[in-house]
């Protein structure tokens, strides 16, 4: 199964809009924090953006189109990520630690790069669908 | 349904797992043991050389014990646990302001008699203890200052919340100061909310994993010291006599010098804030040091304004302790500062206090 243009473009704009949800959730979040300040809680907003929708962006212009599986992992790996983040930053700034935090950046390596394995196997399939696709155009 | 099938399962996964992270983080409690008798066996040597030449005056009115004045601090220790202590409160009328000068900050520094407890005392004294509490006005803030004499640093103690040791274990300063019975208390360095960092109180080692950063050392002979975690282990640190140790920080005096910067952070905080800190002045002399901050009559204090302000009172070794929300000084089972919380003037639950 795979991703056709209309998905990627709906992923391009979920992360977009969970972008700029982090950038002013951590905003607000500062602004209430009696002058304590995490980069972690500042920065939540890139992981998205930068992990997200630029990845997504230059595979629209490129023209190509993962797998689902690949969609799915990165997604929820990029949600792990994010989430962790705010998380990191909301114990910063209490002044507390929790060892469990490590969980979260772990097993959004594990997704992400289980996302790009999958793209790899499937990547011969993957271009000649494209040929075909452009065939049929 | 069946298409976003693993988008939803994983959602709910991520969910469920943060929601616990946050319960495990902020409200599930961890009882790890319960706070065991005091250490005072590193006070034998020093107890008997020490009271008789130490022992206050006694000069206040309105003595109401019947028990038989006795100069042997260690025999008082006994009485104490026994039937309680001798007390004699100050009279009122007799507080004095003092005008502290040499401060770096630009703004002079001047007291101001403005402590009102329910009973208006501002001094306590007996044979082994005198405290003397003073309110100054710093850059905006009020700061309240508890100058405090013993005759021995057992008297110097610390307490945790339900007296246990554990995680996210709490209780307001107040109660936790009218549970032991302390004259005068201040909030502690919570350590509840680390996971690591020494925890030395009363003598017993509770917590021995360093979390390299800079420890507060109350030694038995009533002397103060901030070390490095990294140079000695908890277990040292209590064989060379120290009896409390705190792990919140940084130094803020040490040999009578300011030892941060302006711009030093305390948990990437440099805004104005409420703290507490505590000083050493001389040998069995200290001073408690608490600050408002977060309201319209009190802006707080930065770490540095605080060291200076410490500096001024000639305090040779100070160090900072949790601020913030947890800022608390409790002195005749009164709260005589102003702490913030969630917006309005309340105590926060914190995990121990440092008390008389």
């Amino acid at each position: 199964m795979y991703t056709s243009e209309k998905n990627l473009k709906l992923d391009l704009c979920w992360h977009l809009i969970a972008a700029g949800f982090l950038a002013v959730f951590g905003g607000i979040y500062e602004l209430f924090s009696h002058g304590v300040y995490s980069g972690w809680m500042i920065f939540a907003f890139t992981v998205p953006l930068f992990l997200g929708a630029l990845p997504y962006a230059l595979l629209l212009h490129l023209k190509r189109t993962p797998g689902k599986a690949f969609r799915n992992l990165w997604n929820a790996g990029i949600a792990c990520l994010s989430v962790g983040s705010v998380l990191q930053g909301v114990i910063v700034i209490y002044g507390t630690t929790n060892s469990l935090i490590i969980a979260y950046p772990i097993a959004g390596s594990i997704l992400m790069l289980l996302g790009i394995v999958s793209e790899c196997l499937h990547l011969p399939q993957n271009t000649a669908f494209w040929r075909l696709k452009k065939g049929k155009d | 349904m069946k298409r976003h099938l693993f988008a939803i399962c994983f959602s709910a996964v991520l969910a469920l797992f943060s929601v616990f992270f946050v319960l495990d983080t902020f409200v599930i409690s961890k009882s790890y043991r319960s706070a065991v008798d005091m250490n005072t066996s590193m006070f034998s040597e020093t107890t008997a050389s020490e009271s008789s030449k130490q022992s206050t005056s006694s000069t206040k009115s309105n003595a109401h014990s019947s028990q038989q004045q006795d100069s042997s601090s260690e025999r008082r220790l006994g009485s104490r646990r026994a039937g309680g202590r001798t007390l004699r409160r100050s009279a009122v009328s007799d507080y004095k302001g003092t005008t502290i000068s040499g401060s770096s900050s630009s703004e002079s520094i001047s007291s101001t008699d403005s402590l009102s407890s329910s009973e208006g005392n501002t001094s306590y004294q007996d044979d082994n203890v005198k405290i003397e509490l003073t309110t100054y006005r710093v850059n905006e803030t009020t700061v309240y200052v508890a100058d405090v004499e013993l005759s021995s640093a057992q008297f110097l103690k610390s307490a945790f919340a339900n007296n246990i040791y554990g995680r996210n274990v709490t209780a307001t300063t107040s109660s936790i100061a009218q549970a032991n019975s302390a004259i005068l208390a201040i909030n502690g360095d919570y350590y509840g909310v680390q996971e690591k960092g020494y925890v030395i109180r009363n003598g017993i080692v509770y917590r021995n994993t360093a979390k390299g950063s800079d420890v507060l050392c109350i030694f038995a002979d009533g002397s103060m010291e901030v070390v490095s975690d990294q140079e000695y282990s908890a277990e040292e640190l209590v064989a060379k006599g120290v009896w409390q140790a705190f792990s919140f920080g940084p130094a803020l005096v040490e040999k009578g010098s300011v030892t941060v910067g302006v711009n030093t952070e305390v948990g990437k905080a440099k805004a104005s804030n409420p703290r507490t800190a505590i000083g050493l002045i001389n040998k069995n002399h200290f001073v408690f040091v608490v600050s408002d901050g977060r309201t319209s009559e009190s802006e707080g204090l930065s770490i540095y304004e605080l060291a200076t302000f410490l500096q001024s009172l000639g305090v040779q070794t100070g160090y900072n302790l949790d601020g913030g929300g947890s800022s608390t000084m409790v002195f005749n089972g009164v709260v005589v500062n102003k702490p913030t919380n969630n917006g309005g003037i309340s105590e926060r639950r914190v995990s121990d206090i440092v008390y008389i």
